[in-house]
């Protein structure tokens, strides 16, 4: 790994600052996706400002039908949060089922966030759900945040500090795993809010969707048996070592299917 | 004779809990990378991002001027300073008659790379860190040249070339049996099956990498070798006769703990010749650690053989003669255990349990530019296994009669013990029928459609597999040593050069010890891994136990015997007169008598030292039934292991527990070949794709929730004075025909019929998935030139 | 270089670390703690697992510099030979290690999940252990291990 300088602000603007001042610097979450690439020589900032020591990016509360999610919170935290389970329980599954133990006591949402891998679960629920990303600057709804290929609307420097989820009435998350990294395959993140039916995918493309032919369908009817005659374009879903894209196509289906029959 | 306390309890036949464990348990083992040295340099080594490439030029500069760089070393480096490569194939032939072939294999590569991995230049630092940073710095000039990874587009016409002596890329040949003779039997047989299989490439992947401290002593020029390794003295040989040209006293190997090996740690590396080397050029201590990455990329690899199998039987079932034709890519370098492995090893146990007089087996040893492969827990056992058993299920499902049934219609029986199969291998005891008959039960096999019948009602495709099988063991070593010695502050040490790596054999031998000795188990001290104290085969093929296990029984005993004689001079008394109880020699009738550690302290070097030599009358043949339940989501193609159950002849169990932790843990290492392992290289480049953990799929703690494991001990082997038989390998080899004859049965239950004999492992989701679906791999037939 | 303090199993200590230093290679290398092992280059394997104020976390996914403040807990520090752990004394019953080198990850795994789910179900387990590899057991006799914790610290 490369040298560095380690800071340690403790808020916001501090961090914000040490960032602009540093040559190539990158903030540190909970470094389960940065040390490793920083061991392989993939990223090597000159500076790594460490969000660790930052209360106000910590913290859930639920208020007005608003579940707000600080960007420092572990998924181990939300996936024991009472709050969360009661309001939201698929969103605490989704944080119980990242990684293991070990990733969920230190992986953070604003760190899973900013990455944008097209693998992670997060993606699909801040998706899933209409989020809304609160930065230090501004507001980006979920809906503008996921722009490509571990690209996020972010500008540089700007920091992620909250996550806002409203409650929906009903929703799911059916996750099928990688059989070696245990990322998402496909991952799939249902809801029904006032606002309609959203059916947000990760791990089959280069980045989160949301599925909008099974949306339509399910907005038709609410059933499995609904999304049975849809069919989803392998066009733009991606082929591994792993799976192929019509079997990850399948797999939206199945897994949009069995989220719906779950509730 | 024995007191009944200590041998009741800690003696053989108990589930004594290991003694290695409390150090373990509590991480204060010395596994290689614990080692330290004063003053060591670190070593990391430049691999080749090319799979095939002629080394044009290395500029070591920039690296040589960094901070800490103490030096910087190309393959010519070391062949100019009197290296040889290491040794390859032997006693093996090419098709045609010639000997067999192998490029040359250096330390460090020599004006070509032939795989993507292979070890170019090394350099050494003050820190790892540095080394690593300098290595950045290296700048190696490469001319690409065309690739070869895959068995297929090796032995097709115009493939590019791995070596000049290997035309076709064929390395070596062997063809066994009667190919007219089984071509006439398979003309008039009312049923014949054949089936292409692949087995396909697995890494070991131990959980400990690889690593290796060399420190020399500049009074005696003698090198200590730290190695994390299966066989200390093979090793040493092979680095001062073969590759260093140095007396063998020169070096000394020391093991220490050994975090898995499975067959993996056996053999010298290139990477081991590079730090003993480098650590006697510059007189200062070596380190080198594997990433796992380079693990991926240059430990030797399992399995990857492609075969054509087929099976000819008449109108009863009874086989009538067996034919595979195998190509086996041996890598870019064909080592003596890569070839013998798939060409010969393997072979011996291809009949398997079974009583077939005909056989024509041809196998081709195949160079491609991937790494070399070498054993893995089974060493062509599995292999040879997964295609009898595939095929018989093939032919039960063809004749349409029950898979077990036809099994035992062809199984040999135990009167015909002792059996010589038609590789010449001769199984000394076997009860194979009884065996299946006992699982059979276990698995409740008659209740299995009512199983099925509930999996359907929650939605899920049931499928059953079978596999009934012996396997081979020994390495082909039968001869162990080891010596004995009583001191006089109360301990038995017992040396064996065999060596541990996870399979408990210290626990193992000091139960033995104690059946001989009759004191408490913490008295007795197990060591193994210092080729100063003794040498040699080590630890492979499930041998140690029974070879060395029965040296430690005999040892033992030896040295009660001769300490009798030394009791008798003590006491003035003749021998006969003398009775061993529980650590004490008493003079029948008084009270007279000496501690066995007081007479050790009586002796003039204040010890008891006996040495014995035991060589056992062959292999040991473990056989076993094991029987795999398992449910296919039809809408995934996950599979699910819902049962798992097998009857282990393992002769005698010495540790029970141990035993059957081996069985299991094999199991699991099977179930990781049927399920989701495999090493792929991309077919053009010839760059390791399966290169990580995050590409690389090992089983994790949610791949089985219970084994049902059982042993049969009435069977004990005739070969060895224990009985016992080596039981490391089996669970590996049975668990992977089990598998995935059951996800075949679920497949072919659910309207697919034999087309589900098409499928091929890993059985991944998509795989199976694709099999319900009617889609499966089209995979060229081999076929082979016979005798 | 950075000045860090924290407790190490159960002891304040300070030390002068470079930021890019790993928190497994300070133990290993700066305190002589070889129980805690490196088992892979990706973070995936486990076998760092230390406990960071009672939570399993990953060593090699950690900076030294990141300790500051904390209680970090390693094997060393559970138990000794002598004076094992009941979850160490758990998995010795239980057959639950072979060659070692994934147990001391397991045993902290172990430690981290009884201490918030101290009566898992084997779903749980099998949860808590996800990301512990272990090429040796199969697994079935750790889970066992657990159990038999599990009980015998109620």
């Amino acid at each position: 790994m490369n040298a560095f300088e380690h800071h340690r602000p403790a808020s916001t603007a501090q961090a914000v600052a040490a960032l602009s001042a540093a040559a190539d610097g990158r903030f540190l979450a909970g470094g389960q996706s940065l040390l490793p690439a920083m061991k392989f020589g993939l990223a090597a900032p000159s500076d790594l400002i460490d969000l660790g020591r930052i209360t106000e990016l910590r913290g859930i509360q639920l208020e007005a039908g608003v579940l707000r999610i600080g960007a420092m919170t572990t998924h181990a935290e939300v996936a024991e949060s009472a709050i969360v389970q009661a309001a939201i329980p698929a969103l605490a599954r989704l944080a119980a089922g990242i990684g293991d133990p070990g990733v969920r006591h230190r992986g953070t949402l604003g760190g899973s966030l900013g990455l944008n891998d097209p693998a992670a679960c997060y993606p699909a629920g801040v998706l899933g759900l209409g989020a809304t990303i609160r930065t230090n600057q501004r507001t980006i709804a979920a809906d503008d945040f996921f722009v490509g290929l571990y690209e996020t609307a972010l500008e540089p420097g700007e920091l992620i500090v909250a996550v806002e989820f409203p409650v929906p009435e009903k929703a799911a998350w059916m996750k099928f795993k990688q059989p070696a990294s245990r990322f998402s395959m496909v991952g799939v993140f249902v809801s029904r809010r006032p606002a309609g039916v959203r059916v947000a995918v990760t791990g089959a493309a280069s980045c989160a969707f949301r599925a909008t032919a099974l949306e339509s369908a399910l907005t038709q009817q609410w059933s499995a048996q609904a999304c049975a005659a849809v069919t989803i374009d392998a066009a733009t879903l991606n082929t591994d070592l792993h799976a192929s894209a019509a079997y990850r196509a399948h797999l939206v289906r199945v897994l949009t299917q069995r989220a719906v029959a779950s509730l | 004779m024995n007191a009944p306390n200590e041998v009741g309890r800690f003696g053989s036949g108990h589930s004594v809990r290991r003694i290695e464990d409390p150090t373990l348990v509590s991480g204060t083992g010395l596994y290689a990378d614990d080692a330290q040295a004063e003053g060591q340099l670190h070593l990391v080594l430049l691999r080749s991002p090319y799979a095939h490439a002629r080394i044009v030029s290395i500029d070591t500069a920039a690296a040589q001027a960094m901070p800490g760089v103490v030096a910087l070393y190309r393959g010519a480096d070391l062949v100019a300073a009197g290296v040889k490569p290491l040794p390859t194939v032997a006693g093996f032939l090419k098709p045609g008659g010639g000997p067999a072939v192998s490029p040359p294999r250096h330390a460090l590569a020599v004006d070509v790379v032939r795989f993507v991995g292979e070890a170019v230049v090394a350099i050494l630092a003050q820190t790892r860190e540095q080394a690593q940073a300098a290595r950045d710095a290296v700048m190696v000039d490469y001319e690409d040249l065309p690739t070869v990874v895959d068995v297929f587009d090796a032995v097709a016409p115009d493939a590019p070339q791995v070596w000049s002596d290997a035309p076709g890329n064929i390395a070596a040949q062997a063809l066994h049996g009667k190919a007219a003779e089984a071509a006439a039997a398979f003309a008039q047989a009312a049923h014949v099956v054949e089936l292409n299989l692949v087995n396909q490439r697995l890494s070991a992947v131990p959980m400990e990498p690889r690593a290796a401290l060399a420190t020399p002593d500049t009074a005696t020029g003698r090198l200590t070798l730290r190695l994390s390794s299966q066989m200390p003295s093979g090793a040493r040989n092979t680095l001062c006769d073969n590759v260093l040209g140095i007396p063998q006293d020169r070096v000394r190997v020391v093991v220490g703990d050994v975090g898995g090996g499975f067959g993996m740690k056996t053999g010298l590396y290139p990477e081991d010749a590079v730090v003993a080397w480098t650590a006697l050029q510059l007189q200062r201590p070596v380190k080198w650690v594997a990433d796992r990455s380079e693990e991926f990329l240059s430990t030797s690899a399992g399995r990857d053989v492609n075969t054509t199998a087929a099976l000819a039987l008449d109108a009863q079932g009874k086989i009538l003669a067996l034919r595979v034709q195998s190509l086996a890519n041996v890598g870019a370098y064909a080592t003596g255990t890569g070839v013998a492995i798939q060409l010969l090893i393997g072979p011996w146990v291809g009949t398997s349990i079974y009583d077939i007089g005909l056989i024509d087996y041809r196998f081709r040893a195949v160079l491609t530019h991937t790494a070399p492969a070498g054993a893995y827990r089974g060493a062509g056992r599995p292999e040879a296994i997964y295609i009898i058993e595939r095929l018989m299920d093939a032919a039960a499902r063809r004749m349409g009669i029950d898979g077990a049934d036809l099994r035992r219609r062809n199984m040999i029986r135990p009167e015909q013990m002792p059996y010589t199969n038609p590789m010449g291998q001769v199984y000394d005891t076997g009860h194979f029928e009884s065996i299946t008959r006992q699982a059979v039960a276990l698995a409740d096999w008659p209740g299995f459609e009512a199983r099925a019948a509930q999996s359907k009602a929650g939605g899920r495709l049931r499928g059953r597999g079978i596999a009934s099988f012996l396997e081979w063991t020994g390495g082909n070593a039968f001869e162990e040593r080891v010596t004995v010695n009583i001191t006089a502050d109360g301990l038995i040490e017992i040396f064996t050069a065999t060596m541990a790596m996870g399979q408990g054999i210290a626990t193992t031998y000091a139960q033995l010890a104690v059946d001989i000795f009759g004191v408490p188990i913490e008295r007795v001290r197990i060591i193994q891994g210092d080729t100063d104290r003794g040498v040699g085969f080590g630890s492979a093929g499930s041998r140690s136990l029974f070879t060395a296990g029965s040296a430690v029984k005999d040892g033992a005993q030896r040295t009660v015997d001769h300490a009798k004689e030394l009791a008798a001079d003590a006491l003035e008394v003749a021998p006969t007169d003398l009775e061993y109880t529980a650590g004490r020699f008493g003079v029948a009738g008084t009270d007279r008598g000496i501690d066995l550690f007081e007479l050790a302290s009586r002796q003039p070097t204040r010890r008891i030292d006996v040495e014995s030599v035991t060589k056992v009358l062959g292999p040991t043949w473990p056989n076993a039934c094991h029987i795999c339940e398992v449910e296919v989501d039809p809408e995934t193609g996950e599979v699910a292991i819902v049962d798992y159950c097998s009857v282990n002849d393992v002769g005698r169990a010495v540790n029970p527990m141990i035993v059957i932790g081996q069985l299991d843990g094999g199991a699991v290492q099977g179930i990781g070949q049927a399920l989701c392992e495999q090493v792929i290289y991309d077919r053009s480049s010839g760059q390791l794709q399966t290169g990580t953990l995050s590409d690389y799929a090992l089983p994790r703690a949610d791949i089985i929730a219970a084994f049902r494991t059982t042993l049969d001990q009435s069977v004990p082997s005739t070969n060895n004075p224990l009985g016992v038989k080596g039981v490391g390998e089996l669970g590996t080899i049975g668990a992977t025909p089990a598998v995935v004859n059951a996800v075949v049965d679920a497949l072919a239950r659910a309207g697919q019929g034999s087309a589900a004999e098409h499928l091929q492992m890993p059985l991944t989701p998509e795989q199976v998935w694709n099999g319900l679906q009617g889609r499966y791999p089209a995979l060229p037939r081999i076929e082979i030139p016979g005798a | 270089m950075t000045t860090i303090t924290f407790t190490l199993n159960g002891q304040g200590i300070s030390a002068e670390v470079e930021p890019q230093t790993l928190l497994v290679d300070f133990l290993r290398t700066d305190r002589g703690l070889t129980g805690t092992h490196v088992g892979c280059d990706t973070s995936q394997c486990g076998a760092c697992t230390v406990l960071v104020n009672g939570r399993s976390a990953r060593s090699c996914a950690m900076l030294a510099v990141q300790a500051d403040g904390t209680e970090i807990t390693t094997i060393e520090g559970l138990g000794t030979p002598e004076a094992p752990h009941p979850i160490q004394q758990a998995f010795m019953q239980c057959h639950g290690l072979q060659c070692g080198f994934c147990t001391p990850g397991m045993v902290m795994s172990t430690a981290s999940l009884l201490s918030t789910c101290p009566n898992p179900t084997d779903e749980q387990i099998v949860h808590g252990l996800e990301g512990n590899l272990c090429r040796c057991t199969g697994y079935v006799n750790i889970v066992e291990s657990v159990r038999v914790a599990a009980a015998a610290l109620k």
